[in-house]
This record gives C-alpha cells, structure tokens and sequence, in this order.
C-alpha cells in the first residue's frame, strides 16, 4: 500500500486529534499512515515508520502541548524536511507560533494551521492537502 | 520528593485520563501526584495530604462517577483550604450541572464556586492532556510574567536573596521595583537596607529620604535612617529620627532601644539606660536590651549589675555569643579572670571562629599565670586574623612575661611590621631587649615609643632603665621623672627613680623615691630591699632591720633580704642574731659567696677562727676576690698573722 499522507505526532497529548484525522482521510479516501507503536517492536516500527514517510506526499505534523519534547517527532520532522515532503503544520489553538521553533527553527517559516478541537484540525487538514493537490 | 501537580480523580472512571496526563507530564519533567490505589487507609491519606500541600496545581478531574466520590471531594476540599491554584477540568460527556451536585455550598473560592471557575472540557485522554498541559505551560508564563513586570513579585524576589545574602542581586531586585514603581515605599526601604548593607550609607540615607518623602508616617523608613546616621556618628541627627517614629509609634520597643544605643554614642550612658529600660518594660524578653545594658553597667563599672544584665540576656537566647563575651570582658575588667575565662570559652563554643574572644581567653589566661595556654589562644586568634594586631601584641607579652625574650622581640617585630606606630609593642620590645641587656637597642625601642606614644609611661620608664644601664643617670632620672608626671601610680618608675638617685648620692631624695613605691605598693620587695640598704648606709640600722624584717616576713625566700640584715644586725652588735640571719641566706642559696663571706667574717670578730676560715675558704672557692677583701677587711684583722689564714688567702 502506498501512503499519501503521513500524520506525525505526540502520543499522549495528540492521539485522539491524529486518529480522528485518520479517520477522516480514510473516509476521504486518502491512504493515510498513523504510526502505532502499540503494535510492533520499536526496531520494526522505526522500519515502518521511514518507509511511510518516504514514499507519502504530504506530512502533517500536529503540535500539541508537548510535541517540543517528543524526539521521535523531531526526527520525523527532520526527515520530511530533508525529504522535501509538503508539510503542514498543524497547531493547537493555543499554542503560538513562537512554540513551534521549541521542536524546529524552521516551523515558524512554514504555513501553520490553526485548529480548535478535533473536528476542525480533520477539516482544515483536507482541505489544505486538496489545496496543495490543484496547485500540482 | 516535592510535586508540582497533584491530579485528583475518581478511580473506576477517571484512571486512564489521569494516566495518561500523568504520563504527558512526565515528558516535560513535571512531578505528579497520582493515586495509585483505591485503598484509601491512614498511610495513603497522608502521602496524599502531604502531596495536596506541596504541589503548585491541583487538577480536578470531572468524569462519571466523581459527583460521588468522597475522596476527590476530600483532596478538593483540602487544596480550596490551601489556597491551590485548581484547574477543574470535565469530560465533554458530562452536564456542567454534575459539576453542581459535587459542590457544597460552602465550597467556593472567595465568594465563586467551583462552577464558576474556568473549567477545561476534554474528550478523551490526550484531548485532555495537551489542554491540561498547555493551560499549566500559559499559567507559568503568566507567573514568570508577573514577576517581570509586578513591583511586589519583584519585591519579594529582592527579599528572597536577602534572606540568601546575596545583596548585589537583592539591590537589582530593589531597583527594578523601584523604576516601575517609584511610589513604591517598602521597596525604596528594602533598597536602602541593601545599600546599608553594601557599605553605600549615603545611598541608603537617599532611598530611606525618598521613602520618608512618600510616607512621611513610614517608622521603618526614619528608624532604619536613624540606625545609618549613628553608623555616621550624626547622632543627634539620628536622635531626632527616632525621636519622629516614636512619635508615630510609642510603643516601638524597637525604637527604643535604637535611641538608647544613641544616647550610649553620645556619651549619655545614664539616659541610655533608662531608655533601655523603657526598651525592655515594652518587651520585657528583649534579650538584645538586656546585652547593652550590660554593656553599659560595665562601662559604669557597675560590674555587679552588669553581670546581672548579661545572664538575663544569656537566659532569655542561651546561645547568644555577644552577651557571653561582653560578660566575659566585664569578668575581666572586675579581675575575676576564671569567670572571664570561662565566659570567652562559652562564646568560642557558640562561635568557634569568635576571633576576639581567642583573644580575651588569651589575656584571660595570662593574667591566671597560665602563659602557654595564652600563647595558644592567641594562634587560635591568629590563625583565623592573621593580621590581628592585638592577638600579636598580647602573644609577645605572654611570651615576655614567661621570660622568652627572644621570640617575644620576634613578635613585637612583627606587630610593628602590622602597625609600624604600635607604641606599646615598641615599649614592650624595649623591655624585652633590657631583659637581655641589649641595651642600645632597647634605649632605641623605647626612643620609637615614645615618638609614637609620648604620654607613654612605660616607654620612658624603659627608656630610664635604658639609660642608666648605659650609665646616663641623669638623663636617666629625667625620663623617670617623665614617667611618673604621666603616670605617678606606677610604683615601678620611682623605684627606678630611687635607683637613680642612689647611684648620683643622693640617697635622701632615693628613700623618698622607695617610700613612694611603697605607698602604691606596700610589699614591693625591691623598693623594701633598697630602702633597708639606704638605712643601713645612712646608719640608721634599727630602721633598717624593721625594714628587713617587713621585706623577709613577706618574702622568706629572698636571700639577699636575709644577708643584708645579717649586716646590719652584726653592725648592731646583735651577733647571734646577724649569725642565724646569714644562715638563712646560705641555707637558701649555698653557692651564695657574699654571706659566706660575711658569716666569716663574723665569726672571725668572735674570735671563731675554725668556723671564720672554714666560711671563708667557702666564699673564695666560689669566687677569689675574697681573698684580697679578706687581707683588707678589719673583721680579719686578729687573723691576718695567721698561718692558716695566710695560706687560704695567698
């Protein structure tokens, strides 16, 4: 299966934000990878986890409370960057954009979303991936 | 361990959410207080309570089955009494209204209630964790803000590193409160109290000025300037002050006390008394009050009272150093020097490194005899003052006095290299350099005595003694005379005198000189010795056996008191008893060739030829100038013949 979009972030405070953006893509049709470390080891999972994130077109970060501290998202971030991956930044309400430079420098030159809730981070997400897709 | 957070939740519903906060929370290293068990017996409460106390934020979580639970209701009950900073927070699921039931109505904060505070509405777990989180990160922003920019948070961080000392950062601390809020009365004192502290009096005087200014009312402001013009000796100045805050506020024991120790500057020992008094009828546990007035009584010489003030002082604060030593010094000067000594130990126990108390326990020492051990408190001092000036000083007397001339000098040299004009080390080296018969130099010491000290009594003394050893009596006289016009208690300068006036003939004036030595000191044994002397050569030789008489009663052992006598009561014709006298002298010092002489030459009188051949023959075995003395003296004139008497004195 080939992934179009890859969804990075925190696992205890971005979870809920992320799967529900899953679901949403699935919906939308859009081949998705939402990373579960739950089940595989961490050695298979990092596997998994590149090989996803090679081949996927748009890169959705979402920045939660404490994603500045995640090292895992951070690498992925790197990655996509190098990788030259569309990237969408997507951010909590609350947070500013002044945070995001806390994880990498290079997030505040980036477009940054902005969402409320769950409901609101699926739709701005889509909508923005399809916006990408016609500038194509 | 301390915690930061304390997440308060109903066990069957709320585990997971709290979990997983707890777990969101460790990953930026805050410290959480989670409930691992649902067995709430005594131990578990009291970690909990004591978890509830030191953590910063108290979380809340609102999920099914909390409107229930007693003990979410407990632990919230406890952080409303502990004043936490709560953040409510309810799962989306649940009416606001539940919210209601859980609260009593005598829950509230100030006069809202629980539901009126903001409450965090979460989905899931990591709905809530990345708002609960993010809520704790804006408040301590918020926080860390205030303090920025708040006078009063920057206030009480200046007063924080008072309290560690660290007055450059506390005055930082003042000045910013200060440039934002420059009405701000407390900070422009504190900032005066830190520029005091600084060694800046006349910026503290400023601040305290400008605080004065904007309350005029303010006792803390004219007190604390009056405390840093008395530093100024403005006294009267600083009078006035208190004299203003004890106007505002009679019953300033404080105050009080601040004036007292003003009137003691000024001189005014009685009035700052009754103004300690005053002190201590307000506060009648003021121990510090009770310190001066001991103090103060010591000065008086009332040692009695004063003593009587410092034990108040030591009963009320057991371990205050300064009243223990002050007693010590008051022990002293009423030359009680084992109750001083043992003050000055108590105050090293307290503050073993109390420089000037080694000190004290050193003079303490030396005046109980105990000159080693007052040599080792004086190193004690030195070691933790090396430049110590006293403590130098005070080591090479006890080292004089214990008869070390040699390193005594040593020391006296390295006082003058501390303090080139220390007229007394200059005097006591002088002393010390006679004691050795260096006398040029001595007379030099004592030269730089008196250049640095010319109203020093001893040093002209010492520059007397100096002189005359160096045979200059007149100018000798002289600088006894100089002595005594300063300091005419001192018996050993008319002794000295007397010396003198012996050695120019005229021995009138020296008996006057004795006589005045005695009076200050009734049994000095010199001045007793010499005047019998001048009795005996004046031929006054009744006088001068009562003399003898008086000097061997008090002092048995001195064996030229007892030959001397023997003279003069052989001049008497009082034979037997001239005999027993210079037995007593040989008896006490047998190698002592003058009264072995004079024993012979009493007997040879008698006509004893036996016992007159056999002392004499001891005398010139211990020195051979008696044979000469013996062919002049008439005493031998019966034996000169003798062939007996030939043969020893050939």
């Amino acid at each position: 299966m080939t992934f179009k979009v890859f969804i990075c972030y925190e696992s205890k405070t971005g979870q809920s934000y992320a799967q529900n953006l899953y679901e949403a893509l699935e919906k939308d049709g859009e081949n998705a990878f939402l990373a579960s470390s739950k089940l595989l080891t961490k050695h298979k999972w990092r596997e998994k986890i590149d090989a996803a994130l090679e081949e996927a077109t748009y890169f959705v970060l979402i920045y939660t409370a404490v994603t500045s501290s995640s090292s895992e998202v951070k690498r992925e971030c790197q990655k996509a960057l190098k990788l030259k991956k569309d990237f969408i930044t997507c951010r909590w309400h609350q947070i500013t954009v002044e945070k995001t430079k806390e994880l990498l420098n290079e997030l505040s030159d980036l477009h940054q979303i902005k969402f409320e809730d769950k409901h609101d981070l699926a739709n701005k997400a889509i909508v923005e991936i399809a916006k990408l897709r016609r500038a194509k | 361990m301390s915690y930061d957070v304390f997440i308060s939740f109903d066990y069957s519903t709320g585990l997971n959410f709290a979990k997983n906060l707890e777990e969101a929370f460790r990953k930026i290293d805050i410290n959480v207080f989670l409930t691992t068990s649902e067995n709430f017996n005594l131990d578990l409460r009291k970690k909990i309570d004591f978890a509830i106390t030191e953590s910063k934020f108290f979380i809340i979580l609102f999920t099914a089955g909390t409107p229930n639970s007693k003990e979410v209701q407990r632990e919230f009950k406890k952080a409303l009494d502990l004043k936490k900073y709560i953040i409510p927070c309810r799962h989306s699921k649940l009416p606001l209204i539940e919210t209601q039931k859980f609260i009593e109505p005598d829950q509230y904060i100030g006069d809202k209630g629980l539901l009126d505070l903001y409450q965090i509405t979460f989905e899931d777990e990591y709905d809530l964790a990345n708002k609960v989180l993010l809520e704790i990160m804006k408040i301590k922003v918020k926080q860390k803000e205030r303090t920025d920019t708040d006078p009063e948070a920057i206030l009480q961080k200046g007063n924080l590193y008072v309290n560690l000392m660290d007055w450059d950062k506390a005055l930082e601390a003042y000045n910013t409160a200060t440039k934002i809020n420059p009405y701000y009365v407390a900070a422009w004192i504190n900032k005066g109290n830190v520029q005091s502290e600084l060694g800046n009096d006349l910026g503290a005087i400023k601040s305290y000025d400008i605080a004065i200014e904007l309350n005029p009312n303010s006792t803390e402001a004219l007190d604390n300037k009056g405390i840093i013009l008395g530093k100024l000796r403005k006294y009267d100045k600083s009078l006035d002050l208190f004299n203003r805050s004890l106007e505002l506020k009679p019953n300033s024991y404080r105050t009080w006390y601040n004036k007292a120790i003003t009137y003691y500057q000024l001189k005014k020992p009685k009035k700052s008394l009754q103004t300690l008094n005053k002190a201590i009828k307000l506060k009648p546990d003021f121990a510090e009050a009770f310190q001066s007035k001991g103090v103060i009584l010591g000065d008086l010489k009332k040692e009695i009272k004063a003593i009587d003030a410092f034990n108040k002082a030591i009963k009320l604060k057991p371990d205050y150093v300064e009243a223990w030593y002050n007693k010590g010094i008051t022990l002293y000067h009423s030359q009680k020097y084992e109750a001083a000594l043992e003050s000055f130990e108590k105050a090293i126990d307290i503050n073993p490194n109390f420089t000037e108390a080694w000190n004290n326990k050193g003079t303490s020492l030396d005046k109980l005899g105990e000159y080693q051990k007052a040599i080792n408190a004086y190193d004690k001092a030195i070691k933790l003052k090396p430049d110590y000036v006293e403590a130098w000083y005070n080591k090479g007397v006890s080292l004089g006095k214990a008869g070390y001339y040699e390193e005594a000098i040593e020391i006296y040299d390295k006082v003058i290299k501390l303090k080139s004009d220390h007229a007394d080390a200059w005097s006591n080296k002088s002393l010390s350099l006679i004691n050795l018969n260096r006398y040029e130099e001595a007379l030099a010491a004592a030269q730089k005595a008196i250049e640095f000290d010319p109203e020093s009594a001893e040093a002209w003394n010492n520059k007397g003694i100096s002189l005359g050893h160096l045979g200059n009596h007149e100018k000798a006289l002289e600088s006894f005379d100089k002595s005594i016009e300063l300091n005419p208690n001192l018996p050993k300068s008319w002794v000295n005198k007397g010396n003198a006036l012996e050695i120019i003939g005229n021995l009138e004036k020296a008996l006057d000189a004795y006589n005045k030595a005695l009076e200050l000191r009734p049994n000095y044994s010199i001045a007793l010795e010499r005047k019998g002397l001048i009795f005996d050569h004046l031929g006054l030789y009744n006088e001068a056996v009562e003399v003898y008489n008086k000097l061997i009663e008090k002092y048995p052992s001195i064996a030229t008191a007892w030959n001397n006598r023997g003279i003069v009561l052989s001049k008497l014709q009082r034979f037997h008893d001239a005999l027993e006298s210079y037995d007593h002298a040989t008896k006490l010092n047998p190698n002592y060739a003058t009264a072995l002489f004079n024993k012979a030459c009493l007997y040879a009188l008698l006509k004893d030829k036996e016992r007159a051949l056999e002392n004499l023959s001891k005398a010139i075995n211990l020195d051979k100038k008696f044979k000469e003395n013996a062919k002049k003296d008439q005493d031998f004139k019966n034996l000169w013949e003798d062939k007996d008497f030939k043969k020893l004195v050939e």
